[in-house]
Order: C-alpha cells, then sequence, then structure tokens
C-alpha cells in the first residue's frame, strides 16, 4: 500500500510538474513573466538561426518549414500560458499587457515566416526575419525582471 | 581477419546501440543549457552501464540463461515479479518514446505529421522483429547508427575555444541562473538516459540469442568496454554542438529539429541527412530493444519459451506480448502527448528503478553456484557497490528533485 502511495505521489508530481500555477505577489509574477521571455526567446533565435541556415543554402525547405512550424505553435502556447496567470496587482497587470503585446508581436512575425516558408518563398524568409534580433532584445529585458 | 571483423562489427553495434532518443534529447538539451556542466555524468553513466552490463553479458555467457531467469530462482519469485513489473513499465515507457522519436525524425524529412508515422514505424518494427535474423537486425540499425558521428565532427567544424571547453568539462559549474537543485535533476535525467536498463536486459538476452558460450566472453566484453566508452563519446559530441550552437543563442531545446540544427549549422543539408539517417537508424534499433527487452523479462520471470529466432508458434505467449505491448505504445503514442514529455519522463523513471535492474545482477554475479570461478572479482564488486550506491542515492533524490524543481524548470 504504502508502494502504491508513493506512485500515486509521484504520478501527480509528473503531471503536476508541468502546470501553470496561480501567482499571489508581484514578485512570483515578475518571474513568470521572465520565464515566459526566456522561453521565447528560445523560440525566437532557433527561427533566427534556422533562416539563417536556409539563406546560406544550409537547410533542407522541409526541415525550415517544420521548424518555423513548431516555433509559431511554441510561441502561442507560451503566450497562451502567460496570459492565463492572474496579474496579483495593477503594476503586474500593465506588464501584462507589455508582455503580451511583444509576444503578439513575435507571433506576427513566426507566422509571416511560417507562411513564406510553406509557400516555397524561401528567398522572402531574411527579410521577414529582419525584425527577430530586435524582438529577442526586448524579450531580454524582461528576463533581467526576475533579479528585480 | 575474421575475428577481427566479427568484433569490430560487435563494438559498431555496440556503439549505434548505445544512442536512443532518451540520448538525443537530454544531450542536446541539456548541452544547450548547462554547456559540457555534465559531461562528468556521461563518464560516470558509461563506466557504471559498461560494469554491470559486462556482469550481465558474463552471467549469460557463462550459464547459458538470460538475468531474470536467474533473478527469480536467486531471489525468489515475489520480489522477482516487483522487479520485472517495474522493468516492463519502464521499458515500456521507453518503447513509446522511442517509437515517437523515429516518427518526429522522419517527419524532418518528409510532409507527414509524425503521429501518421507512428503506426507505420510499429509495423515496420514487427516486420523486422520477425523476418530478419537477429546478428543482421543488430548490425543494420548498429552501423548506420554510426551517422550520428556527423555530431562528433560537427565539433570541430563549429571552430570551438577548445582551451574553454576543457576548462568547462574539467571544472564543472552551475550556469548563471541555474539553480543546485535544477542542475542536479538533469544530472540524475542524464544518468538515467545514458545507463538505461533496456540495454543491460537486451545485452544480457541477446548473448543467450547469439547462443554465446564461455568462449565468446571476450567478444562480450570488447563489445561493452569498446562500444559504450566510444557510443558515450557521441554523446558527449552531442552535447559539445548544442553549447557550441545553441547556448549563446539562449535556445532550449523542445524539439528534435533543435538538435539537429548545429549539424545544420556546420555541415548544411548534408549534415542534416546524416544527422537525421543516424537518429532513424538509432532509435528504430531503440524500438527493437525496447521492444524484446520487455517481453524478455517477462517470459523469463514466467519461464515461458522465448526468443526472436523462435517461431511464434513456438513461443506463442512471448509473440503475443511483444505484439500486445507495441499496439498499447503506439495507443499511448496516439495520445498526442507531447513526445519529448514522454522521453524526460521515461529516462527519468528509468533513472528512479535504476537499483531494480542493478542489484539482481550484482546478486547473481557472484553467486558461485552458477558462475563458478567467473564470478565477480574485487573491480566488479568494487565498482557494481560503488554504483549500487550511486544509482540508490540518485534514485531517491529523483522525486523531491522533480517536485522542487517543478519538473526541471
Amino acid at each position: 500500500m504504502a508502494r502504491f502511495s508513493a506512485a500515486v505521489v509521484a504520478l501527480a508530481a509528473l503531471l503536476l510538474a508541468g502546470c501553470v500555477g496561480p501567482s499571489r505577489t508581484d514578485r512570483d509574477y515578475r518571474e513568470k513573466a521572465a520565464n515566459a521571455a526566456e522561453s521565447m526567446v528560445s523560440v525566437v533565435e532557433t527561427a533566427r538561426l534556422t533562416v539563417e541556415s536556409d539563406a546560406r543554402g544550409n537547410s533542407t525547405a522541409r526541415y525550415t518549414s517544420l521548424s518555423l512550424s513548431e516555433g509559431e505553435d511554441d510561441a502561442s502556447s507560451i503566450a497562451m500560458s502567460f496570459e492565463v496567470v492572474q496579474p496579483p496587482s495593477r503594476d503586474a497587470e500593465q506588464l501584462r499587457t507589455d508582455l503580451s503585446s511583444l509576444f503578439s508581436e513575435v507571433s506576427t512575425v513566426l507566422g509571416d515566416l511560417r507562411i513564406a516558408a510553406r509557400a516555397g518563398r524561401g528567398h522572402e524568409l531574411p527579410s521577414i526575419a529582419e525584425p527577430l534580433p530586435e524582438l529577442t532584445a526586448r524579450l531580454k529585458k524582461f528576463m533581467e525582471l526576475a533579479s528585480t | 581477419m575474421k575475428r577481427v571483423l566479427g568484433l569490430a562489427l560487435g563494438v559498431f553495434t555496440a556503439i549505434g546501440g548505445f544512442m536512443d532518443i532518451g540520448d538525443l534529447v537530454t544531450d542536446a538539451l541539456i548541452g544547450a543549457r548547462f554547456g559540457l556542466a555534465l559531461v562528468w555524468v556521461t563518464v560516470v553513466a558509461v563506466i557504471g552501464i559498461s560494469t554491470y552490463s559486462e556482469m550481465a553479458g558474463r552471467v549469460a555467457t557463462i550459464t547459458g540463461r538470460p538475468v531474470f531467469d536467474l533473478v527469480r530462482e536467486r531471489t525468489g519469485p515475489r520480489i522477482a515479479l516487483g522487479n520485472v513489473v517495474v522493468s516492463y513499465l519502464v521499458n515500456a515507457l521507453t518503447l513509446v518514446a522511442e517509437l515517437c522519436g523515429v516518427a518526429l525524425a522522419l517527419e524532418l524529412l518528409s510532409d507527414v505529421h509524425y503521429l501518421l508515422w507512428v503506426p507505420a514505424v510499429a509495423v515496420l518494427a514487427f516486420v523486422v522483429l520477425w523476418k530478419l535474423p537477429y546478428e543482421m537486425m543488430e548490425r543494420v540499425y548498429g552501423l548506420t547508427g554510426l551517422a550520428l558521428f556527423v555530431f562528433v565532427f560537427a565539433v570541430w567544424q563549429l571552430g570551438p575555444d577548445w582551451g574553454q571547453m576543457l576548462s568547462d568539462v574539467t571544472r564543472p559549474s552551475v550556469p548563471a541562473g541555474e539553480g543546485l537543485p535544477t542542475y542536479f535533476f538533469y544530472a540524475i535525467v542524464m544518468l538515467g538516459a545514458q545507463m538505461t536498463p533496456y540495454e543491460v536486459f537486451f545485452f544480457s538476452s541477446g548473448a543467450v540469442e547469439h547462443e554465446w558460450d564461455a568462449s565468446q566472453l571476450l567478444d562480450a566484453r570488447v563489445n561493452v568496454f569498446l562500444g559504450y566508452p566510444i557510443g558515450g563519446a557521441l554523446a558527449i559530441g552531442i552535447q559539445a554542438v548544442a553549447y557550441l550552437a545553441l547556448q549563446p543563442a539562449g535556445i532550449q531545446v523542445e524539439h528534435l529539429g533543435q538538435t539537429v540544427l548545429p549539424v545544420a549549422i556546420a555541415f548544411g543539408k548534408i549534415g542534416i541527412a546524416l544527422a537525421v539517417l543516424g537518429i532513424v537508424a538509432a532509435t528504430f534499433g531503440s524500438v527493437m530493444e525496447t521492444l524484446l527487452s520487455s517481453s524478455y523479462t517477462v517470459a523469463q520471470h514466467f519461464g515461458w519459451e522465448w526468443g526472436k529466432a523462435k517461431k511464434p508458434v513456438e513461443a506463442s505467449r512471448f509473440t503475443a506480448l511483444t505484439l500486445l505491448t507495441l499496439v498499447a505504445a503506439v495507443g499511448v503514442a496516439l495520445t498526442a502527448w507531447n513526445p519529448i514529455t514522454i522521453t524526460i519522463y521515461s529516462v527519468y523513471l528509468g533513472a528512479a528503478t535504476l537499483p531494480f535492474t542493478y542489484v539482481p545482477i550484482l546478486i547473481v554475479a557472484n553467486d558461485r553456484n552458477y558462475l563458478g570461478d567467473h564470478v565477480n572479482g574485487r573491480l566488479a564488486n568494487g565498482l557494481g557497490v560503488i554504483y549500487l550506491v550511486v544509482v540508490t542515492a540518485a534514485a531517491l533524490a529523483a522525486l523531491p528533485l522533480l517536485i522542487i524543481t517543478k519538473g526541471g524548470l
């Protein structure tokens, strides 16, 4: 019975580990914002490196298209997970608005990249991807929130 | 010459067999996140898996019987049954991860969603399982899996600062922004990925399938002591390219495509092709190994007729269980649960249950009634006990660390 209980606890922990909990303090909310921004940087940088590889002729059309498509899905998932967290104060609400707006910009660029890649317009990718470095820089400013 | 070629083929097979989806994902994930700060875990894991695989292989070659058969006889049916249940479940979950791994790799090359590849891969696995001779099956995926060395060559191509890399490996430190609990959580995950229990079951049962006897003890030892360390070098190569190409950009690996990205940067399309070929071969091989290992453990415990070499009608329960396990694994894979998450949890559970695999092997390898003069020497016992302490500590720490780090966040 003890072993069974341990197994249930382990299973519950496994299932709960990936869930997003509520935020009760501004500090906790800032940490969640910083984590979401960090995850989004990963998505944006993956897209940037993929487009760079494609532009150099180092990637296949299928690989580029799939990678950008997965990035768009990830961006949407990160934004949604962050936006469902209840902000605990007015300041946190403002943070939510600012970061959500930035996430929306990222999603628009990633969507455009995915559409161009799937339509076989690989030559357009570098120009569509031009805003990515700046978006990364802006996201990194939100990552610093965790230490404030 | 023929003997040397045979030994070399065995080593190549072991190298390809060392890598699976758990390794591929965790190596890239950890390299991108922790740089080379966990390379020491790979070294620890390779010594551990080699020590215990050698013991299991020696038991099988000397007695002609696989480990689980002897475990039941030596420890009694109740204790052995618990061991079998845990081993079967971990193997089966790993099988789900491997099936998804092959499908995800094929998705990188095709316009077909990975979920549609899963049943096709399962059908192919079943056909190969019953149509291809054991040795050929092992060698085809083992040798093709060597294409993964493109990751090692990519390290040179990416032009690293070798001095910095050496310093990172020899003086590991927790990267800024990461906590010590997260560092150790991923150390345990990597240990689970590289000391996968099924490798020991498969190696031991494979020795019986090959009908190895005492005269082939050298083959078994060469496979283990050369093949696994070279496989470990391959794992370090994947960590290194992720450290060089992904970590500076702040990329967190969540897709198989991100594992391949450094190779694309280094070698372009040919790099992608070789990496995908290697991943398909290594993960398909692991589908075979986890599938067979699942059925081996159960069949050997209950004393059923077993073996891939046997006709299905001669080993009907073993065959039925193999088929049922494969169908169930396909069912779980088709739930569309994130395959990378499945992989991480399967290696985590593998780590948490490692003592269940290693304790009985150590007991049997010390029993003179079975092994006569071939029982463990001081070195094997010393290493065996040290590793038992290591894997038990890892298993005990696994759950608290999972909770504290919220699953490695």
